[in-house]
This record gives C-alpha cells, structure tokens and sequence, in this order.
C-alpha cells in the first residue's frame, strides 16, 4: 500500500508540533526554572558562607572588647538584680549621710524596673546621692525626684527619688 | 481489457520527498531534544540538592552558637548606646538652681521629672520685688523654655509664698 509521502509529512509536523508543545516545551522551561533556583541557591550560599565568615571575624574581634563588653554587661544585666539593685541603693545612701528609709519596688516589666525610694538626709547629702545613682555602673535614670524643706532647720529633709534601671 | 503496455508509475515529485525527510528530521531533532533536556534537567536537579544540602550544613552548630552570641552582644552593645545617649544627669539641675537662686529666695519644695524636664519649685522671698527678679533670671537663662507660675499667696508678715513650673531645655541633663 502506498502513502502518499505529503500526508506523511503533514502527520510528522503535526507529530513533532503536538510533542514540542506538550513534552519539549514544558521541560524546557522546567529546565530553565532550574537552573535560576540553582543560581539562586549558589548566591544564598555564598552569602551564607560569607555571613558566617564575617560572624567568626566579628566574634574575634569581640575578644578584644572584653572590658567594655563587661562594662556594658554590669549596666544591663541579664537579670533584674534587685537584691543587689537594693543594696547599691543602701550603701549609697549610707555613704552620702542619708538614711534610706523605705523602698518600694514599682514593677519589673520588659527589662525596665522602676522603684521608689524614700530617703532622709541633708540636701548635699542627697546630691550626692545623685550624682553616684548617675555614675553608677548599672545603668540608673531618675524618673522623679519631689523633697520639701523641714517646718524646723534642725529637722532633715525627706527625699522620694524614682528611679529606672534596665535589666536584658 | 488486459493492458499490454505497461504504465509508467508516477514519480513521486523530489519536493514532497524534502518536505517528508525535513519533517521526519524535526521528529527526530525534537525527541532527541526531549531526551536532552530530561537529562540536563536530572543533571540540574541533582546539583540543586547538593546546594541545598551545602546551605543547610553551612554553619556547624558551633557556629550557630557563636552566631547567637554575637546577635545577643549587638543588640545590647546598640540598646546600651542608646540608652547611654539619653542618659540624664538629673543632679544637673540642682547645681543650675543653686547657681541660679535670687539670695533672698528660700525654696521650700521642689519636683522635678527629668523625662518632661519640668520642675515645680515653690518658695517664700520678702516680697514681690525679689520674685519678679527671680522670675526674669529664670526667664533669660537658655536652659528655660519656659516659667509658668501657678500660685501666688500673701503670707501673714508680708512674705510672698509662690510655686512655678520650670520647663526645662532637656539641655540641662546633659
């Protein structure tokens, strides 16, 4: 039996149409989605490496910073610390000829606690007691400061100082 | 009727046959490329996986530690500048009040809130005279924003009782 040889060819180009469009073409463009994850992926681990790399560089260099790491470290420390938060304010006071009368402890709420502090003295006494709250190692701010002068002069004057510290 | 004479057959014409090897070519050429592609595509989603597996085995769990370390040592190191910037010096402002104090003023209280830089200062001088002079030394200083006096009172020997608002340049605790 013969076929006539155009028909033949018209059913190829149909063939090879139906399998370019159905099988080649999608695969190629599966291949090429590929190849940009791959390139995707090679800078993600270049990035990654250097990421890394420069992580071990800081870290080293980290080392040298130890001190003021330290420093940084005792100004916000990892816990609150009130105890010895309370005994910094105790000897402070007693050191600057005020007596600390009363503590109260305001909350202790993401990292910031805030405690009240009554304290009786002499004014220089009290600015004093200032000036060690500011250049104390932990980091202390004073959020409120109220005192009135005594009825009589031989009387002391009662301080009620609010403060702020920070623990990480 | 028997034909004696053979018919001569009919020759296929030499474009059909072109046109037919061209498209028995392209048959070819695009399941051969078929075959390629799928080979190229295993070939690429192979390295895919190795680079994968290279990402996730980057960093040693050593690494990862030191990582966590030095993140945590960033942000406090960041969070402590910030905090060291904003630091007030609250005893700042008693020193700018006792350099600042009219001689015939007594303060009797004094509140202060260094994160509104205001102050509340109440006092006695001896009369009305010293107060308006207190008040304009405050008034011209550059560390005040502002004076705001809010009580006035006569006492019984004559005294002048006030209390003021300072509004503080946040300058001051600098």
């Amino acid at each position: 039996m013969k076929v006539n040889k155009l028909i033949l060819s018209g059913g190829c180009l149909a063939l090879t149409l139906i399998l370019i469009l159905t099988l080649t073409w999608p695969k190629y463009q599966a291949f090429k989605n590929l190849q940009l994850n791959i390139k995707v992926k090679e800078a993600e681990l270049q990035s990654k490496q250097e990421y890394f790399s420069q992580i071990k560089e800081i870290s080293k260099q980290l080392e040298e910073y130890t001190d003021s790491l330290n420093k940084i470290s005792s100004a916000l420390p990892e816990t609150p610390s009130l105890p010895s938060l309370f005994n910094f304010l105790q000897l402070s006071a007693s050191q600057t000829g005020l007596v600390l009368g009363e503590i109260i402890l305001g909350g202790v709420s993401e990292g910031k606690i805030r405690v009240t502090c009554r304290l009786t003295g002499d004014y220089p006494g009290f600015k004093n007691f200032l000036l060690a709250l500011e250049n104390s190692a932990r980091m202390i701010e004073v959020e409120e400061i109220s005192f009135e002068s005594p009825e009589k002069p031989t009387e002391s004057f009662t301080f009620v100082v609010q403060i702020k510290t920070y623990s990480y | 009727m028997i034909g004696i004479i053979p018919k001569t057959l009919k020759k296929t014409p030499q474009w059909q046959n072109f046109a037919f090897y061209i498209s028995c070519g392209l048959l070819v050429v695009v399941i051969l490329g078929y075959a390629v592609l799928f080979y190229f595509e295993a070939k690429a989603f192979g390295v895919l996986q190795d680079l994968e597996e290279k990402i996730a085995q980057v960093a040693t769990k050593e690494e990862k530690v030191i990582e966590a370390k030095v993140l945590v040592t960033q942000k406090k190191i960041s969070d402590f500048s910030k905090l060291l910037q904003s630091h007030q010096k609250s005893s700042n402002f008693f020193t700018f009040l006792e350099e600042n104090c009219h001689p015939k003023v007594w303060l009797t209280e004094v509140a202060l809130n260094p994160e509104k830089a205001e102050a509340l200062v109440s006092g006695k001088t001896a009369d009305f005279k010293t107060l308006g002079q207190q008040l304009f030394i405050f008034q011209q200083h550059e560390l005040i924003q502002s004076v705001d006096l809010t009580n006035l009172l006569i006492g019984k020997k004559g005294e002048t009782e006030f209390s003021f608002y300072l509004y503080l340049n946040p300058k001051i605790f600098q």
